[in-house]
């Protein structure tokens, strides 16, 4: 309680408050727009947030994450157009209550239930993850290799619709981090005596590249010339108190699933949403109105993607492994600002974690107040032509990967790794598990090896710890289980 | 899927061919008599990486590839690819030319490239956003952007 009440006491600092409201309308804004995504945002932030201290930089990005995930749903209610894949669902209903001329009805709703969902997510967050971090503790040097190769597996075989293609990515994401001077002996490794090379390749412009530069590459192929957006004005947006008790139930369920859903590494948003929507379909007494603008129809897949951003955060921050592809852009966001996320992080850094706690009850409310007053900027923001913003984003990669070393070397990894990226969205292959192999393939390279050292080259190690045997057979049971799935849905 | 299946075939064999590279390459490497070597760890994933580019190669040859019914659009590639090079173009006169002339030019013809028709607006956006990303690195983060040999 102590140190929770340090973390607020942190988060009230007029420096922090403000980033973190920052943060949040940015995150909103972001989400709000179709073709940008959180992690785009988080990226484009990378180089104001490196050099704040960690406990401001990470609420702030906190924020953007929470307000990027709520933002989707504004243009899904007013364009028919998700802003974030986590908001698919909610065009559903929401789309329709817009056009029948309650908008604002139906962003109140969607802001009320992600509010609830995020502050679900928020309890959950502060009351598992401290407990998890102290299980985590007991880790060795064999179970952390395993459960980098089980955050690597879970991501390969659910971010894509081909396990092998994911799996693959990861696996060049592994290679690549082999490149460079060797941790352990310091040799060269893979570097073609190229003084460049040498230095590996830093982790900033790999996620400029995949998640930025290849969105940019990607969407200038479907621009179209001229294209205007028509926006309905939006009014009476507070929503009654009848409406919130119609649809408090739902999104107090939907919220609990949408946390451990958030919980599942490699899942997400996305998944929560259309869940939480079929669940509310199936148990609302209004179900005869689904798809013609429902409310609970909008509030069950807000609140479960909302509340998946705090499950999210709980194996990020106490395994080091990211619950969706937004957190582990967040985790290397972390790692760049020198926050090594894991266990140790509830022993060393204490007032980073507690800040995050109060941070992400700050920012509930605040995506609160951004939501109900986004019936006046909204229709605005909205109007802004991805034309004019793709361009000023690539511009700001090349400006982001730049200021890392003040070196072009950067940039032009950047944009090497964009064209790669563009490839692998062409043909199919995610770039979540490849950009995860670049972070956790340092930490798999030195677990292994200290794993070992100990058991003097017995590769039995592995199997014989019960924590790595456990992560080794659910990597096994996760790639299992997509395939089957994948095999089901060809046949 | 089935679309992708020749190119899939192809990079099934690029990457047995990349794996087979880098456990040439990684041969030389020092080996510890205790713990993974600097060499060992990526022939592991060299060995990975060859075993899942076998199984996409056969799993997308088995029943022959589709006849070439969709033709790639190549108009929607070249833009993609045009803008990569303008990019890298970008990138190569950034040291000569410097950020703040080279930049309204790169950023209107992007721009353009994305289809946006009033030229106005573009060439203000263009200059515009320039001069705020310009003094945001310079003054506030103190990044300092190149400014060019010309001048």
């Amino acid at each position: 309680m102590t140190n929770l009440l340090s973390g607020f006491a942190l988060v009230f600092q007029p420096m922090t408050f403000l980033l973190m409201v920052f943060g949040t309308g940015v995150g909103v804004i972001i989400g709000a727009l179709p073709g940008l995504t959180a992690s785009m945002g988080i990226i484009l932030l990378l180089p104001l947030v490196y050099r704040l201290p960690a406990s401001v930089s990470l609420v702030m990005l906190c924020g953007l994450f929470c307000g990027g995930m709520y933002g989707g749903s504004i243009s899904a209610i007013l364009l028919k157009t998700p802003g974030t894949p986590s908001a698919s669902a909610t065009v559903l209903d929401g789309y329709p209550l817009c056009e029948q001329g309650k908008a604002g009805k139906a962003l109140g709703i969607s802001t009320v239930s992600s509010f609830i969902g995020g502050l679900m997510s928020t309890i959950c967050l502060i009351l598992i993850a401290p407990q998890l971090a102290k299980v985590a503790l007991q880790f060795q040097a064999a179970d952390y290799f395993s459960l980098s190769i089980f955050g690597l597996s879970i991501m390969a075989s659910s971010s894509g619709k081909n396990v092998v293609k994911g799996l693959i990515a990861g696996c060049v994401g592994l290679l690549a981090s082999c490149i460079g001077i060797d941790t352990i002996v310091g040799v060269n490794r893979l570097t073609f005596n190229n003084m460049y090379l040498a230095g590996g390749f830093t982790l900033l412009p790999v996620l400029i590249g995949v998640f930025a530069v290849s969105e940019v590459l990607t969407q200038v192929q479907s621009m179209k010339a001229g294209a205007t957006v028509a926006v309905q004005t939006v009014t009476n947006i507070l929503p009654s108190w009848i409406d919130i008790k119609l649809i408090l139930p739902t999104a107090l369920v939907a919220g609990i699933l949408g946390v451990f859903i958030g919980i599942i590494p490699g899942t997400g948003g996305a998944i929560a949403c259309f869940l939480a929507y079929n669940l509310a379909q199936k148990f609302a007494k209004d179900r005869h109105m689904f798809g013609k603008g429902a409310l609970s129809g909008i509030a069950a897949p807000e609140s479960a993607n909302n509340a998946t951003t705090g499950g999210a955060l709980i194996p990020m921050l106490c395994l080091g492994v990211p619950g969706d592809v937004v957190t582990s852009v967040m985790l290397g966001a972390l790692i760049l600002i020198g926050v090594r996320p894991g266990p140790l992080l509830f022993v060393e850094n204490v007032d980073i974690v507690y800040s995050i706690f109060a941070g992400m009850v700050i920012i509930q409310f605040l995506m609160l107040g951004f939501g109900l007053l986004s019936s006046r900027f909204a229709p605005s923001i909205l109007k802004v032509p991805n034309t004019l913003l793709m361009p000023i984003i690539l511009v700001l990669c090349v400006v982001g990967s730049f200021s890392l070393n003040n070196a072009l070397y950067d940039v032009t990894v950047a944009l090497s790794f964009g064209v790669l990226g563009l490839f692998m969205k062409r043909w199919g292959y995610p770039g979540a598990p490849l950009v995860l192999g670049v972070i956790l393939g340092p930490m798999a390279e030195e677990n292994l090896n200290r794993a070992l050292l100990v058991s003097n080259n017995s590769w039995a190690v592995l199997l014989q710890r019960p924590i790595s045997l456990t992560f080794l057979m659910l990597s096994a049971i996760s790639i299992g289980l997509a395939i089957y799935s994948a095999r089901k849905k060809e046949a | 899927m089935k679309e992708t299946k020749r190119v899939d075939f192809w990079t099934g064999i690029g990457l047995m061919a990349l794996s087979v590279g880098v456990w040439v390459l990684t041969a030389d490497l020092p080996v510890p008599k205790r713990g993974i070597g600097p060499g060992q760890y990526p022939r592991v994933i060299a060995a990975m990486m060859f075993f899942l580019g076998l199984v996409l190669s056969i799993t997308n040859i088995i029943g022959g590839f589709p006849k070439k019914t969709q033709q790639v659009n190549w108009v929607q590639l070249g833009r993609s690819i045009g803008l990569a090079l303008m990019a890298f173009v970008y990138l190569r006169l950034l040291k000569l030319i410097g950020f703040p002339l080279l930049t309204p030019f790169f950023l209107f013809a992007t721009i353009k490239l994305f289809g946006y028709k009033n030229w106005k607006i573009a060439a203000l956006v263009s200059v515009g956003s320039t001069a705020v990303i310009f003094l945001l690195f310079n003054v506030v983060f103190m990044v300092f952007l190149p400014l060019g040999r010309l001048f």
